[in-house]
């Protein structure tokens, strides 16, 4: 079996957690990946996941390993003479550049799309940063949570009427980007392959962020209002909901069209018919009126029975739901281990589990590569390769620009 | 300028919001599009919008616009005798097929991987459903609220400690599927022009919600624990927060390594350079025994100026961070503007405003292709190119197959 990125060099400089993730995916589909790190290594590998709230000590960071299986690491101060020279070399030498310097950053070291394409006519550039290339923000740095949930608008639409923004999961924004990034480089080699000229694609995590609430946007934009939060003692209608059963545990409701059948049919199940019939709940506008009196009502019935039990009765009426899972829950779904989600695999702290690529591509050699190498692992071989050897090699390496 | 698409054609069996997500992407970068839909239309067009709350009259689906962009459509009815082949003649004659019937009713229909690609060898079959197309749950229905935000862990992640479940924008789930999706497709695509042979490529809701938490999945992997909800008033640290300012403005910050610059930075902007030192907060360890003393010191100080204010001392200070946006405040963003996150295009019912594609592919012709069509527009123009005659066409329009 071929992989879909077989012979692609890709070289990454990059930290942190969207871009890495996007190029630990093409490392997944085959290509080889250069990640260029300072001589302190990328400052994610820092990060103490114990910070979170775990009590757990952790034998290595698991969140790091798996934004970077299989790559190559080379260490580089770009800040000392000669180092930015050897990553112009290696870009010279890639198909795909993905970088999330800010752009006053990638100007200084002669990073930019105008000098690597220059010196690299077939290369698809990923630009990639919080806001983007142009515009007042363009040197700001974000992270997700600035630039994927507040700056886009969508932490301000979460939680309660009343509450504060919500806290959201670090690195849910980023990952949603990293397929953002994936989908960029595909459109680009694309090209690239085609018409045989340089491509400059752009992720921001702002843009992403709109992209995913694309609904809400489109309603604003052609409203110019703020829709409002949703409460679940208000929801938009009761089959929309998430609810507390006896044993603490939460089921979540999602049936965008209640009528005719959800509604009337969880009035069933609640023992409570009469009020999907005529005089009450019947139809749409009475539905929408009513979904606070109603919640009021509804919670107490379903907080007399387990989970369990209304789990068969909701499948038993075809009512779409699911439980609110917690993520040990989810590790142990059956049918996440059916569809391979999570993989087992050698990292550089031991072997364990982690999570495989997010899509299959079935009769292709695609999957994880490997531990996430250790800082500047590969720094000489990749040199070694670009023809860097002897005095050049000796004096870049005691002037301190390989770390 | 080429589009990276050009010359490929799409056959979208699919309704609500992910899977015309992607292939309205796929119109974006050039790809012909044709919609299957029932006779009534792809559910989503009948929406009501104002059921999240607007106070404001749709007279047409925006929200439906946005993901249905230069798209061709074509109704078919599958139940009906004939309605199954027709999509099969249609499949036969494209190069990418996007499905979302859940296996059941796919097998029912003779719309399988192996069935489609005896009839065309190159296609690059794309399965998206809730769940998968194998497992327990392969027949089950979801929606992204079920299936990305619930069966994933996400959502048990999410709110305060104490409090239910948060509601989630619908829809985010989606538009983050799409872009694996779109990915998917695309690897597929690159795969089949590189070995000759057809591709079936699958995602599902539930997996791509797990990737996009896939840092607290892979550290719950290793810790075989549920990571701890994060309280505003406790949380990891008191840079990665929100506060409320004198204006009643929410500011979140987001400086995943506080020391040793940004704490002692933020101390001082407070007037307080004292929290930064030895018997205050000085270490890490400080704020992961004892964030909450933190939180309750700034909260009142952050209460004493506006939004603005703060934001202009923390970018003197190096401080990251962002106002918590609304969508109007969002759209009228001018790094968006700068961006062209947002642009002007002819929607179904008029000039309309709306969301681009989330990424730039500069040099090449991406971008979106007109309004979304009606139901059912395109028929016989794409059954006529099918080189359909005319008494069949009569006879498909009379037996109601056509709707």
């Amino acid at each position: 079996m071929s992989a879909p990125l077989d012979g692609i060099r890709v070289v990454e400089v990059a930290n942190w957690l969207a871009a890495p993730a996007a190029t630990r995916l093409m490392a997944d589909l085959g290509a080889e990946v250069i990640k260029i790190e300072p001589p302190g290594g990328d400052m994610f590998r820092g990060f103490q996941l114990r910070s979170l709230g775990y009590d757990y000590e952790f034998p290595g960071n698991a969140a790091f390993e798996l934004d970077n299986f299989g790559k190559r690491s080379v260490t580089v101060d770009l800040d000392k003479p000669g180092g930015a020279d050897v990553v112009k070399k290696l870009a010279a030498d890639c198909d795909v550049f993905v970088t999330n310097l800010i752009p006053r950053r990638r100007e200084r070291f002669g990073l930019g799309w105008e000098a690597v394409s220059a010196a690299n006519p077939r290369v698809v550039y990923c630009s990639f940063s919080g806001y983007g290339t142009r515009g007042p923000d363009e040197n700001r740095a974000g992270y997700d949570y600035a630039a994927y949930w507040a700056r886009s608008g969508i932490m301000s639409l979460l939680a309660e009427p009343d509450a504060p923004p919500p806290l959201c999961r670090g690195g849910q924004g980023d990952h949603a980007t990293a397929l953002n990034i994936l989908s960029a480089v595909l459109a680009g080699l694309r090209v690239r392959d085609r018409d045989g000229v340089p491509q400059h694609v752009e992720v921001t995590l702002q843009g992403t962020g709109m992209w995913t609430i694309a609904g809400d946007y489109s309603a604003a934009l052609l409203s110019r209002q703020h829709p409002p939060r949703i409460s679940r003692q208000a929801p938009t209608h009761p089959v929309w909901n998430s609810y507390e059963c006896a044993d603490g545990k939460w089921i979540l409701l999602v049936n965008p069209v209640p009528f005719p059948n959800a509604w009337p049919r969880f009035c069933e199940i609640l023992g409570h018919p009469e009020w999907a019939q005529e005089g009450q709940y019947d139809d749409m506008a009475k539905l929408l009126a009513g979904s606070a009196e109603l919640t009021a009502q509804i919670d107490p019935v379903i907080k007399t029975q387990n989970l369990s039990h209304w789990a068969a009765e909701l499948d038993r009426q075809e009512i779409i739901w699911a439980p609110v899972a917690t993520t040990t829950d989810v590790i142990d779904d059956p049918q996440v281990r059916e569809m391979g989600w999570i993989t087992e695999t050698d990292m550089s702290f031991g072997r364990g589990e982690t999570l495989d690529t997010p899509f299959k591509v079935y009769g292709s050699d695609t999957g994880v590569r490997g531990p996430a190498p250790t800082p500047g692992q590969d720094t000489f071989d990749v040199l070694a390769e670009l023809g860097i050897e002897g005095d050049e090699l000796n004096r870049l390496a005691t002037d301190g620009v390989l770390g | 300028m080429s589009a990276p698409l050009n010359g490929i054609r799409v056959i979208e069996v699919a309704n609500w919001l992910a899977a015309p997500a992607a292939t309205r992407l796929m119109a974006d970068l050039g790809a012909d599009v044709i919609k299957v839909e029932p006779p009534a239309g792809d559910m989503l067009r009948h929406f009501a919008l104002r059921s999240l709350g607007y106070d404001y009259q749709f007279t047409d689906s925006p929200a439906f616009e946005v993901d249905n962009f230069g798209k061709r459509s074509i109704t078919i009815d599958l139940e009906k005798p004939g309605g199954p082949e027709l999509v099969k003649q249609l499949a036969a004659d494209c190069d990418i097929f996007v499905l979302n019937l859940t296996r059941a009713r796919r097998d029912h229909f003779g719309l399988g991987f192996n069935e489609l690609a005896a009839i065309n060898p190159r296609v690059v079959y794309a399965s998206l459903t809730a769940y998968g197309s194998e497992g327990p749950d392969q027949d089950r229905g979801g929606f992204d609220y079920a299936a990305f935000w619930a069966r994933s862990g996400i959502m048990s992640l999410l709110g305060e400690p104490s409090e239910p479940p948060p509601s989630c924008r619908a829809g985010q789930g989606d538009h983050s599927t799409a872009l694996n999706l779109l990915a998917a497709v695309l690897i597929g695509l690159r795969q089949r022009d590189a070995t000759g042979e057809a591709q079936h490529v699958e995602l599902s809701l539930q997996g791509t919600g797990l990737w996009s938490i896939a840092g607290d999945a892979s550290t719950a992997l290793v810790a075989g624990q549920n990571p701890p909800r994060v309280s505003r008033d406790a949380p990891t640290h008191p840079l990665r927060n929100v506060y409320r300012c004198g204006d009643d403005r929410w500011v979140l910050l987001v400086n995943p390594s506080p020391f040793p610059d940004r704490w002692p930075a933020f101390c001082s902007v407070l007037g307080h350079p004292e929290w930064a030192g030895p018997g205050y907060w000085d270490s890490m360890d400080r704020f992961i025994a004892d964030s909450a003393s933190a939180v309750a010191a700034i909260d009142p100080v952050m209460a004493t100026r506006s939004l603005a204010d703060w934001g202009a001392d923390f970018d003197r200070n190096g401080i990251i961070w962002a106002p918590v946006a609304t969508l109007l405040e969002a759209l009228n963003d001018p790094q968006v503007r700068e961006m062209g996150w947002v642009t002007k295009t002819e929607g179904s019912f008029g000039p309309i405003e709306t969301l681009n594609a989330p990424f730039k592919v500069y040099g090449a012709d991406v971008g979106i292709r007109g309004p979304a069509p009606r139901p059912g527009q395109h028929t016989f123009d794409v059954l006529a190119d099918l080189g359909i005659d005319d008494d069949t066409l009569d006879r498909l329009a009379s037996d109601g197959v056509l709707g």
